[in-house]
């Protein structure tokens, strides 16, 4: 393992492998925490810095991990606090609990493997609300004005296909 | 939004976007090179470096990437400096003061010293004093004594300055605790006025902390006069005096002035002037043996322990299992045990986000609890977390009349008749429901579902449990004929597997046909609450080895019954 801590200014190598490492989770989690697309590279880029900043010192990949998601959470929370953009997340550290059960010690590849195998068992209309909904981003008015269903019918149908979906991947993820 | 769904809401963002790779590397590295630092200051790096290298790691016992919920946000700033100086300044000036004072300032030591009585009533009252708890009339109390207010209501004034005022009839026993007032309380109505120290009151199920200057009211009353009485307080005095006392079952609060704080067995509540009144009620079970309330206390610790399970784990610990068996018995016989239950239920949907495990075994035992307050908790947690119901608890509380859970059922139907597609499954369970209120189109559907095959070839596994569902309520409905027909069909089909010979397929048929039949047998038209369940505990009978005569005999005896 790369000893990341303490890197002076002119290791711009290293600083580069360390980043790339670890950037795909840490921008993942601001996602997931809700940061704004229009801010994430700043903000995923404030987080190496303070990183680096900080002097953390290297006690191996669980505890940078956490390390990076606490920077990355205050940094969010600060952005957001001095946009006046509010925060859709009432308890950042029970969030923070989740994402780690997400990620396990796969940057969360088990996860989504489950994912895709459960929608494998998901046909007909609730695939398309699925596919219309994550895929091309419609409101769920617009969906149910292009499947002929009302709103909450739509509601209905995506309630019921994600608890599908969690229940399947619970049971995945359990067997493995 | 709970955390479980979030999670899937980005899964789902991730599998369906076409997320670009972007790379910011080589501009961090740039800006690290050109003397750039991040935007968080050194105090908040030191803060979370603290956190993640300090003894907290250690919480996460083998997962150090696991973040201890008990860590809370910072909440507090740095002092200002201006702040910080004037409280410098003020301490040198004590120390100064107190350094500078002149030895003749100093007051004699005295001869002796005046011990105050530890409390003083206002005119004589009845007291139980000492073991033997002879009867006294004193104006001064002593620490252990029992209070009986009886003929009027009394003024008493302790040591430190606190006052309480009691009301007859009020029983009370009078102590100290760390030197501060504590008045353990079985039954009345006080005023208790807090001067320089804290006072404590006590009762046998929760514990009040009034701070210093504080002023409340507190009432201590019977709610259920039939009820027998509590035996809880562990002062033998009133052991022997709550055998003629009424039931004590709920503590009313409310401070008029100050703060104080009040602990029951799960919760500590702080409550000042605008909380307004609180009642309490008590929280163990009057008529509840003690052994039953102790393994009580155990299969729900057990139970609520499940709040930090493993989000991704669906199994129980065989204690677990026994646990819960055993809960749901006492919670069959005991009625105060699930008023108890349900009032733990509310307390944690408050204070955490339940796992949907959890609450999907709350949810198993509301649906058997008849109390109409059983039906409403239920309808609460539908509003905020539809999501969690599987479809036996809708249908249980829909027979109970939620009216809310019968929408739900008539939703799912019309959504699978205008699309089947849109279920996973076939919606028998809701048809059932429906038919049996005398729906015609859950009816008809039911029909649809009860049919059987034309020949005696069937696709593996089948028939399962909808089949013999559909056949159930039908016959329920007055069409007596299909249900002997589908028994027929089935121990048919049952004593083929066995020629296959596939014994562990035909002891399933059997278990399902005997699981019809004893709900056939309980009461005309079926329950179908807590059917799904029962299904799913048919599979796990289907273990071990199988010994093809005595299902050959079980056979029988369903086709008899």
């Amino acid at each position: 393992m790369v000893a990341v801590n303490p890197l002076s200014r002119s290791e711009g190598r290293a600083v580069e492998e360390f980043v790339r490492r670890h950037q795909g989770p840490v921008r993942g989690f601001l996602v997931y925490l809700g940061c704004p697309e229009d801010r994430l590279d700043d903000v995923v880029q404030d987080v190496f810095l303070s990183f680096l900043a900080a002097r953390f010192e290297d006690r191996g990949e669980a505890a940078t991990r956490a390390f990076l998601r606490r920077i990355a959470r205050n940094l969010f929370l600060k952005t957001m606090q001095r946009e006046r953009r509010q925060v859709q997340l009432a308890d950042p550290v029970g969030a923070e609990g989740a994402w780690v059960a997400f990620e396990q010690e796969d940057q969360g590849q088990g996860y989504m493997a489950a994912l895709e195998h459960c929608l494998r068992s998901i046909a007909g209309r609730p695939a398309e609300v699925l596919r219309l909904r994550f895929e091309e981003s419609v409101r769920l008015s617009t969906v149910a004005r292009r499947l002929g269903l009302t709103e909450s019918g739509v509601k209905s149908i995506l309630v019921r296909t994600k608890r599908r979906l969690r229940e399947c991947i619970e049971r995945r993820l359990a067997l493995r | 939004m709970n955390h479980e769904d979030r999670i899937l809401e980005f899964a789902l963002h991730r599998h369906f976007g076409d997320e670009e790779a972007v790379d910011v590397a080589a501009r961090v590295a740039k800006a690290w090179e050109r003397g750039a630092s991040g935007a968080l200051d050194e105090e908040e790096l030191e803060e979370i470096r603290s956190y993640v290298e300090g003894p907290r790691l250690v919480e996460g016992r083998g997962r150090p990437d696991v973040v201890p919920r008990a860590v809370g946000e910072r909440k507090t700033r740095r002092l200002p400096w201006i702040l910080a100086l004037a409280l410098a300044a003020a301490v040198l000036c004590a120390l100064g003061l107190r350094f500078l004072r002149s030895p003749a300032d100093e007051s004699p030591a005295p001869s002796h010293v005046v011990v105050p009585p530890f409390l003083v009533a206002e005119a004589e009252v009845l007291v139980l004093r000492g073991p033997a708890r002879r009867q006294v009339r004193a104006r001064e109390l002593e620490r252990g004594d029992a209070l009986l207010v009886l003929e009027k209501p009394v003024a008493l004034a302790f040591g430190a300055g606190t006052t309480l005022h009691a009301q007859v009839p009020s029983l009370l026993v009078v102590d100290e605790k760390e030197g501060e007032p504590m008045i353990a309380a079985t039954l009345g109505d006080f005023t208790l006025q807090t001067s320089g120290l804290r006072a404590h009151l006590r009762t046998d199920f929760a514990e009040v902390a009034l701070s210093p200057s504080t002023s409340m009211s507190i009432e201590l009353f019977r709610s259920d006069p039939a009820a027998t009485p509590h035996l809880g307080l562990d002062v033998d005095l009133a052991r022997t005096l709550l055998a003629d006392f009424p039931e004590v079952r709920t503590l009313r609060l409310r401070v008029t002035s100050g703060d104080a704080a009040v602990s029951t067995r799960d919760v500590t509540r702080l409550l000042d002037a605008s909380s307004g009144s609180l009642s309490i009620p008590s929280r163990r079970a009057p008529v509840v043996p003690e052994t039953e309330f102790a393994r009580y206390a155990k299969a729900t610790e057990l139970l609520f322990g499940l709040v930090d399970f493993p989000r991704w784990s669906t199994g129980l610990t065989p204690d677990l299992a026994l646990a819960l068996e055993d809960l749901r018995g006492l919670l069959e016989r005991q009625p105060a045990l699930r008023v108890e239950f349900r009032e733990r239920l509310v307390e944690m949907r408050k204070s955490h986000d339940l796992p949907r495990m959890l609450t999907s075994i709350l949810l198993d035992f509301l649906e058997r609890d008849e109390d109409p307050e059983a039906l409403a908790l239920a309808s609460d947690i539908w509003v905020e977390e539809p999501d969690r119901f599987q479809i036996d608890h809708v249908v249980g509380f829909a027979e109970r009349g939620g009216f809310e859970f019968v929408r739900e059922l008539e939703q799912v139907v019309d959504l699978y008749r205008s699309d089947p597609s849109g279920l996973e499954e076939p919606p028998v369970f809701p048809a059932a429901f429906l038919a049996l209120c005398g729906d015609d189109a859950g009816r008809a559907l039911l029909t649809e579902f009860a049919a059987l095959p034309e020949s005696s070839q069937v696709e593996p596994g089948w028939p399962d449990l909808r089949h013999v569902v559909a056949a159930l309520a039908l016959e329920g409905l007055g069409e007596t004929d299909r249900w002997d027909r589908t028994v027929e069909f089935l121990a048919t089909h049952a004593r083929a597997l066995l020629d296959v010979p596939d014994e562990k397929e035909a002891l399933r048929v059997v278990l399902l046909l005997e699981l019809m039949t004893e709900r056939r047998a309980e009461r005309t038209p079926p329950s179908l609450r807590g059917l799904v369940s029962a299904g799913y505990a048919l599979e796990g009978m289907l273990q071990g080895s199988f010994d093809p005569d005595a299902i050959g005999a079980r056979i029988d005896a369903v086709r008899a019954r």
